[in-house]
């Protein structure tokens, strides 16, 4: 690791501050707050799309563009969260349950305002952990063999199944069904040809931007499709005046926000789970510790601003083990992972010695993203509520549209088309059956890397398993596995049973 | 097993994953094992096939637990069809009849699925983005497709 925190800080400055590296951050935050602004157009969607553009441009610049896309729609989202009940982003879901009651008070302005300032709150200390906690786990992970990076991917998995749904068992199965989706394809390391029934298409494996989009983009639309009607707010019901907090709002503001950025922080950098956990782990803490828990859900200011800042300040740690170790948080992390390999830089603990200026510069780039967010934020806040009356219907056939373009510019291939249509139809019978797509996906992502090391690391043990368990490391990442999977387990048996009996 | 069997979630997805997982145990069959300390090609996928034939046997034996009447929503069947096949439209026509045709007939497609837009407005929109995606992706970005090929 070379340089200290004051060097590495101007290191990132000097280049997310290059006129290239601003103009990609600008791009990214702004197109960020309009898919999070829009219904119905998810954030996944529309970094997927851009995905065959940051293939021509730099790995650093690609990445501080698709991060700000994620951030950007997390403020965006919650405009729509709070003026329509309509979350823009699942992230932003909680911010709806009192931040649309605030709106039906008339209160909207108060909220949009004092959300916008948590978010930024959130995203500014989720940076700071960011800039110092990852040197320190990179340092660490840096002595990890394969059997510690395979336990680890066993415990990210489950954390990633587990806490994402309500059903263990149809998580992990998807978890599996990832990893098998992740063997098609030839063999790295025989040459042998898997699971590609003889297409040559298959050979280097399923178009991941493809499977992204027919997972997540798809079944967006075809849910809504012909379902969104178009909103009836009116930019002029928010003025500046009506955006001012009492003095009793700021009293109920500096808590929360520190307690949900705490939490989110925490969830954030966990390897396996994301913001949205967060969100819901911060209001439930709220209402907890709230002197008055019966004022949530009729617009308490707790419960709007603690899951933003928890789901801001998670977007920001859950750089850390995607960066560090190489193991995404969640699935738009595992794009931007797929993102830099596909540009030939590995993620994980050497990451922050061999490429300082990509990392560095996307965490100065968060700070710069923010800044102008708020400036995007609060002053054009007419121009977001006026987006949001643009039809769905006229909305849904250019998604569509950009879809297919996107996904046929990767490798110039009609094959990719037909994926998607295989992969969104599978994702939405998939979502149908409770079965989450996210795992899925985390799974297919970290597959080979996962066959990589259990491999190295039964060559390590002469092909004894108790290579995992002999090491004092690998053997706390399986412990603490299995302690989530029994506690899943028994939570899920015991809810089953209680159900049963009434 | 009654029809209306195929409401319950954990029954379709519990032999949908018993299904695929017998069928990679079935595939990999020919494919090199090798030895726990050096794995051949076939290892890792038999490893999660029979993961998978387990989990999904414990999906049939425990999550239906509880459950009293069918818990799988109606599917969007209309804006299913029409959105699968106006992808399958543009799959099927960006190469042999280009990018403009491609996109009209997608556009069509798609929003037959949303009955309050007009046949007219979804010609007018076709066009509309098919003139900006041949000046954006063809012209400024040069992608490597043709807006018409006769």
């Amino acid at each position: 690791m070379s340089g200290g925190l004051i060097d590495n800080i101007a290191l990132g400055l000097s280049v997310a501050l290059t006129p290239a590296a601003l103009a990609y951050c600008l791009a990214g935050v702004t197109l960020g707050m309009v898919v999070g602004v829009l219904p119905g157009i998810g954030t996944l969607a529309a970094i997927a799309m851009l995905l065959p553009l940051t293939y021509k441009i730099e790995p650093g610049a690609a990445v501080i563009m698709l991060a700000g896309i994620y951030y950007g729609a997390a403020y965006g989202g919650s405009i729509t969260s709070i003026l329509l009940n309509l979350p823009g982003t699942a992230n932003t879901a909680v911010t709806a349950l009192d931040g649309y009651p605030m709106t039906q008070q008339g209160r909207a302005g108060v909220a949009l305002f004092l959300t916008t300032i948590a978010s930024f709150v959130g995203s500014i200390l989720g940076m700071v952990v960011l800039a110092i906690g990852a040197p320190a786990l990179a340092a660490v992970a840096l002595n990890f063999g394969s059997p510690e990076y395979f336990s680890l991917l066993v415990l990210g998995l489950l954390c990633a199944a587990l806490l994402s749904s309500g059903k263990p068992f149809r998580a992990l199965a998807m978890v599996v069904l990832g990893l098998l989706i992740g063997t098609v394809g030839i063999d790295p390391s025989s040459g042998f040809n898997r699971l590609t029934f003889g297409m040559p298409q298959l050979f280097d494996g399923f178009n991941l931007v493809a499977i992204v989009l027919g997972l997540f983009g798809l079944p967006e639309v075809i849910r809504n499709a012909g379902r969104i009607g178009t909103s009836r707010i009116k930019a002029r019901d928010i003025t500046w005046t009506s955006m001012l907090p009492g003095r009793d709002d700021w009293r109920r503001f500096f808590g929360p926000v520190l307690r949900g950025t705490g939490i989110g922080g925490f969830f954030g950098a966990l390897p396996g789970t994301g913001g949205t956990v967060a969100t819901f782990v911060s209001y439930a803490v709220e209402k907890r510790v709230n002197r008055q828990p019966e004022r949530f859900g009729k617009g308490a200011v707790e419960g709007v601003v603690a899951p933003e800042a928890a789901n801001n300040a998670a977007i920001q740690t859950a750089f850390i083990p995607t960066l560090t170790l190489g193991i995404p948080g969640d699935v738009v992390m595992a794009l931007i992972l797929a993102t830099l390999i596909i540009h030939g830089v590995q993620p994980g603990p050497a990451m922050l010695g061999q490429h300082p200026e990509i990392f560095w510069g996307l965490a100065a780039s968060f700070l710069i993203g923010n800044l102008v967010l708020l400036m995007l934020n609060l002053p054009l806040i007419g121009f977001w509520v006026r987006i949001t009356t643009i039809p769905y219907r006229l909305l849904y056939p250019v998604v569509i549209v950009l879809v297919c373009i996107g996904v046929y510019s990767i490798s110039n291939s009609v094959f990719d088309i037909w994926l998607v249509i295989l992969f969104g139809f599978l994702g939405y019978f998939m979502s149908l059956l409770r079965c989450e797509p996210a795992p899925m996906l985390l799974g297919l992502i970290l597959g080979p890397l996962m066959e990589e090391h259990l491999r190295r690391a039964l060559l390590i043990g002469r092909g004894d398993p108790m290579v995992f368990l002999n090491r004092p490391i690998s053997a706390t990442f399986l412990a603490l596995a299995a302690i989530l999977l029994l506690w899943m387990i028994l939570d899920s048996w015991c809810r089953a049973q209680k159900a049963g009996k009434t | 097993m009654k029809l209306s069997a195929l409401n319950y979630t954990h029954l379709i997805s519990g032999v949908a994953g018993l299904a695929i997982g017998l069928f990679v145990i079935w595939q990999v069959q020919g494919y090199p094992m090798g030895t726990p300390r050096r794995m051949g090609a076939g290892f890792f996928p038999l490893m999660l096939g029979i993961l998978l034939v387990t989990l999904s046997l414990l999906i049939l034996a425990v999550e239906g637990r509880g459950i009293a009447r069918p818990d799988m929503p109606r599917p969007a069947w209309k804006g299913l069809i029409w959105v699968l096949l106006s992808i399958a439209a543009f799959a099927a026509l960006v190469e042999r009849a280009g990018l403009v045709p491609a996109i009209m007939a997608s556009v069509l497609l798609s929003s037959r699925a949303d009955e309050s837009l007009t046949l007219l407005a979804s010609v007018v929109l076709g066009a509309a983005c098919a003139a900006i995606a041949s000046g954006l992706f063809i012209t400024a970005l040069g992608l490597p497709l043709r807006m018409i090929v006769l």
